[in-house]
């Protein structure tokens, strides 16, 4: 090959890449037959076609350490001896690097046999020889130390430009290491299947139109590993041109610089930072808003930036030359203090704060802080003294204004929380007094929301109907403390002093001190005096109880101890309770009284005395249900019809208590009346529903009504919505009485009449909802258990009556209203 | 019972419209403490012109005679105004007290709200 590439140019070289030198050696001949510009530029004066040793001659190869190399044992000529040459230093004398350093290449070098993938290359030897003197410094050392960096792997490829897309032929293994695609799978495909998201187009594109102008090009890409990993890739990449000029093959040979680049890119950034550093304090120094400035040891200004200079009101030269009082005015004396001290102990000064008036701003006082620090020449000998202003006037009046918003903020939050606490305060007390069943449950459950907060001690005095005083509750807020106090009967008749007034008055009283009778009152005894004195109550507020015009009671609270006296605030939220607190004892009272009245009426309507029956034994019941529940009209009837059989009824009236009653009574009543001519059960409770449902009663009832013949045990009756009879025989299992029920009265049906029959022995229970029905339980399981009960033995029905209430009772207390009426059959042999 | 949007809170009781029917809600319990409430929240319905009224009875888990007084009151009221009472309750258990008191007989039951017609 007697042309070199028509363009003969030096290599581009990016920063530290590495040229790179290819022979292509025909093994047959061990001529050169091919040679990149760069290996010709090497061996000045060689021409293709040639010897392989007249090449290492013309190039001048030595070994590392200078000495002389036998061209016939040069690695070139170890190539084209068919022998691998994995990779040495040689020195090339040829080519001087400009500044007289040696050249020191690495060469490699491979013998293509047939079968490697290269065919069109086959019997071909490729040497490459990079130049690595910028990886190992310039001078090159005699002895190479970092052989690492010279090991480091070269990856060399040979691509076909006259395949179709200039596909790769042959990889070494290196190539396959290093990128992780096995021969088979990249050959054939074009190299640029290394590109990948983070290529840098710029520098595909220089080496695209380098292949395509036959040129060499060298440049460094970010390349991707077949598992997706980037590597930063030197690739060489050199045309090889056959005796006519045209480019045959393209050998590239590529190296994994990714250590190299990011050192490089490490460096760079250190640069970047230093210089960055270098701006930034040219900046504080000449247009940072921090005042700066600098004295001589006589106190007078050597140089002073321009925000100090705004500062202090004056230019910046009628500053220099000038002593710092004659700028600043006796004003700022601690000043030169601050730098005299500076001067005498060679220290700095940090932080100091200053404020003051300027000539900037007259009169007006500004802070700053200050500091102060020695300045030395190289001899370390101290030659001035410089400052550092800070302006801080803005920030100190930013934090005042902070200060006292934070403090209104707390203010109105503790007035808002204070407010919230009450309003919590009254919402829990109204739902205490009114939970409770009682009025003295209620007011427990009242007084003890109200310790220790808002008060240590409470009690609440309640007129009772007879004019006396009771105290009807006592509280403090640790209970052992007073529990002889709140025990003693003695102490819960005395009306301490300041309540009787409050009672006459009306008016509430806020006491500063406890008054000796007070404590007197709260004690029943010595022993008691002596306790309630080791509270320590010292403030107390008593505040009527006000009902419909009249004082009803008072609220007694006292603080002791560690509480602080009461205020007016305090007054006003004892008022608020108390007004609840009257609302509530007023409506209960009403409310015991009316239920007091309900149960007494419902009493006086039930008949005295049962009808005296030969063999038949009775029994009834009425419990009336708990205060603050509205109980049904529960009623029983027994009363002897003239044909000698008896009468037998049990109802419940739905509705509120004294109306209940009220209709109770007159339900009794027109049954009694209906009942007395001889009329059916069906009859007189079809006539009781019609009555019902034409008066439009606006009351719901049920009942049974039921005729016992007791001399054949015939029990014939009419069922209106009512819970059905339950029977035991004697000894015998207890039965539901599984008849058809009719509707409750009032709905303007018919109703149907059963029949059943009492065995002598037999019991049956008549008996309303109130005792079967549980708020956790199914109907049926009521039943089962008043069956189950009522079939133990029972001596009488006196007795079973008394069992079945204990047993059966609602153990959740809050009960309906129980009527029970039980009839028993005596046996044959004893009636 | 989960209120859902557009729901009319009245007391314990909510209240939706399911097609021409509107439908009661009462709570849990309908006791002495609860019945004034259904029966107001029921005649409120009926004296402003509602005239299917269903008491969904299938989260009631406890009732007695009080509860009992407020449907038939309802039934009788609603049923004099021309209007239509349904109470929606499960059979078996929850219909028990129910059937034991005959008011199968005067109350008209369905077991889902879907059989509302």
């Amino acid at each position: 090959m007697g042309s070199t590439p028509p363009h003969h140019e030096p290599l581009p070289r990016v920063s530290g890449s590495l040229p790179t030198a290819i022979l292509l050696i025909d093994l047959a001949s061990r001529q050169v037959v091919q040679a990149n510009p760069m290996a010709l530029e090497l061996a000045e004066g060689f021409v293709v076609p040639g010897p392989v040793e007249d090449w290492v001659a013309a190039a001048g190869l030595r070994a590392i350490d200078g000495a002389p190399i036998d061209p016939r044992s040069s690695a070139p000529a170890r190539v084209a001896d068919r022998e691998i040459v994995s990779g040495e230093p040689v020195v090339v004398t040829s080519v001087l690097p400009q500044n007289g350093a040696k050249r020191v290449v690495w060469i490699q070098g491979w013998p293509l046999e047939r079968g490697t993938g290269a065919d069109s290359l086959a019997s071909t030897g490729v040497v490459v020889l990079s130049d690595v003197s910028p990886l190992i410094g310039v001078p090159v050392p005699d002895s190479l130390t970092d052989r690492a960096v010279l090991a480091t792997e070269r990856c060399l490829t040979i691509s076909d430009p006259n395949l179709e897309d200039n596909p790769l032929i042959y990889v070494n293994p290196a190539f396959e290491r290093v990128t992780g695609y096995a021969g088979e799978d990249i050959l054939g495909r074009n190299c640029r299947i290394l590109q990948g998201p983070g290529t840098d187009q710029d520098e595909v594109t220089r080496l695209r139109k380098a292949i395509a102008a036959s040129e060499s090009c060298t440049t460094v890409l970010l390349n991707y590993r077949a598992d997706g990993t980037a590597f930063w890739n030197e690739v060489s990449i050199s045309p090889v041109l056959d005796r006519q000029g045209a480019v045959t093959h393209f050998v590239g040979v590529q190296t994994d610089v990714t250590t190299r680049v990011a050192a490089e890119r490490e460096r760079e950034a250190a640069f970047v930072t230093e210089r960055e550093t270098r701006a930034l304090l040219e900046s504080v120094l000449t247009t940072a808003p921090v005042g700066l400035g600098f004295w001589d040891l006589d106190l007078r200004f050597t140089r002073v930036n321009e925000a100090l200079a705004e500062i202090n009101g004056r230019s910046v030269e009628e500053h220099l030359g000038r002593h710092v009082l004659e700028v600043l005015g006796d004003d700022f004396i601690e000043v030169v203090d601050l730098i005299g001290a500076v001067i005498a102990t060679g220290e700095p000064v940090l932080d100091h704060a200053v404020q003051g008036a300027t000539d900037a701003r007259p009169g007006e006082l500004r802070h700053w802080v200050t500091s102060y620090y020695p300045v030395r020449d190289p001899n370390g000998t101290l030659v001035s003294v410089g400052a550092v202003v800070i302006e801080v006037t803005a920030q100190r009046q930013a934090e005042a204004d902070r200060a006292e918003a934070l403090e209104r903020e707390r203010q109105a939050r503790l007035a808002a929380e204070a407010a919230q606490s009450r309003m919590a305060l009254l919402a829990q007390s109204m739902e205490a007094l009114t939970a409770g069943l009682d009025l003295r449950t209620s007011l427990a459950r009242f007084a003890d929301l109200l310790v220790p907060h808002p008060a240590d001690w409470v009690a609440a005095h309640l007129v009772e109907d007879d004019g006396t005083v009771t105290r009807a509750v006592l509280r403090h807020a640790d209970p052992l403390r007073v529990e002889r106090l709140v025990a003693g009967e003695a102490a819960a008749d005395a009306v301490p002093g300041p309540v009787a007034t409050v009672l006459g008055t009306g008016r509430p009283m806020l006491l500063d001190d406890i008054p000796h009778d007070l404590l007197v009152s709260l004690a029943s005894d010595e022993d008691h005096h002596e306790l309630v004195r080791d509270l320590g109550l010292h403030s107390a507020v008593v505040v009527p109880l006000p009902s419909r015009g009249r004082t009803i009671g008072t609220l007694l609270f006292a603080r002791g101890e560690n509480s602080p006296p009461f205020a007016s605030d305090d007054l006003s939220l004892a008022l608020e309770l108390a007004t609840r607190a009257a609302l509530v004892v007023d409506n209960k009272r009403l409310y015991e009284r009316d239920h007091q009245v309900a149960i007494t009426l419902q009493q006086s309507l039930l008949p005295d005395h049962l009808p005296d029956v030969e063999g038949i034994e009775m029994c009834v019941r009425y419990v009336a249900g708990a205060v603050g529940v509205d109980v049904g009209g529960d009623w029983y009837d027994a009363f002897p019809l003239n044909d000698g059989t008896i009468a037998l009824t049990i109802g419940d009236v739905v509705g509120h208590d004294l109306a209940a009653a009220v209709k109770m009574g007159e339900l009794r009543t027109t049954l009694r009346a209906y009942a007395a001519d001889g009329a059916t059960p069906a009859d007189v409770v079809n006539r009781l529903d019609h009555l019902a449902y034409q008066q439009g009663l606006g009351f719901v009832a049920t009942l049974i009504y039921g005729i016992l013949d007791p001399a054949t045990g015939r029990f014939t009756y009419t069922r209106a919505g009512h819970l059905p009879p339950i029977v035991i025989p004697a000894g015998g299992e207890p039965r539901v009485v599984d008849d058809r029920p009719s509707p409750p009265l009032g709905m303007g049906r018919s109703h149907l009449q059963h029949e059943l029959v009492l065995e002598p022995g037999t019991t049956m229970v008549l008996y309303t909802d109130g005792l079967v029905e549980r708020r956790d339980e199914g109907i049926d399981r009521g039943l089962h258990r008043l069956g189950e009960v009522a079939a133990r033995p029972s001596e009488s029905t006196e007795s079973l009556c008394d069992l079945l209430l204990d047993e059966l009772s609602d153990p959740g207390g809050l009960t309906d209203d129980i009527a029970l009426l039980i009839v028993r059959r005596h046996l044959a042999e004893s009636g | 019972v989960p209120i859902t949007e557009g729901d009319d809170v009245r007391g314990s009781n909510s209240v939706h419209t399911q097609g021409d029917w509107t439908v009661v809600v009462p709570p849990s319990e309908v006791d002495p403490s609860t019945a004034p409430d259904l029966r107001a929240t029921i005649e409120d319905l009926r004296t402003s012109g509602t005239e299917q009224v269903a008491v969904d009875w299938r989260g009631v888990t406890f009732f007695d005679s009080s509860a009992i007084g407020v449907l038939m009151g309802a039934h009788r009221e609603i049923t004099e105004s021309g209007g239509r009472l349904a109470v929606v309750c499960a059979t078996g258990v929850p219909r028990r007290l129910f059937d034991l008191m005959g008011l199968d007989q005067v109350l008209s039951f369905v077991t889902t709200t879907d059989e509302l017609d």
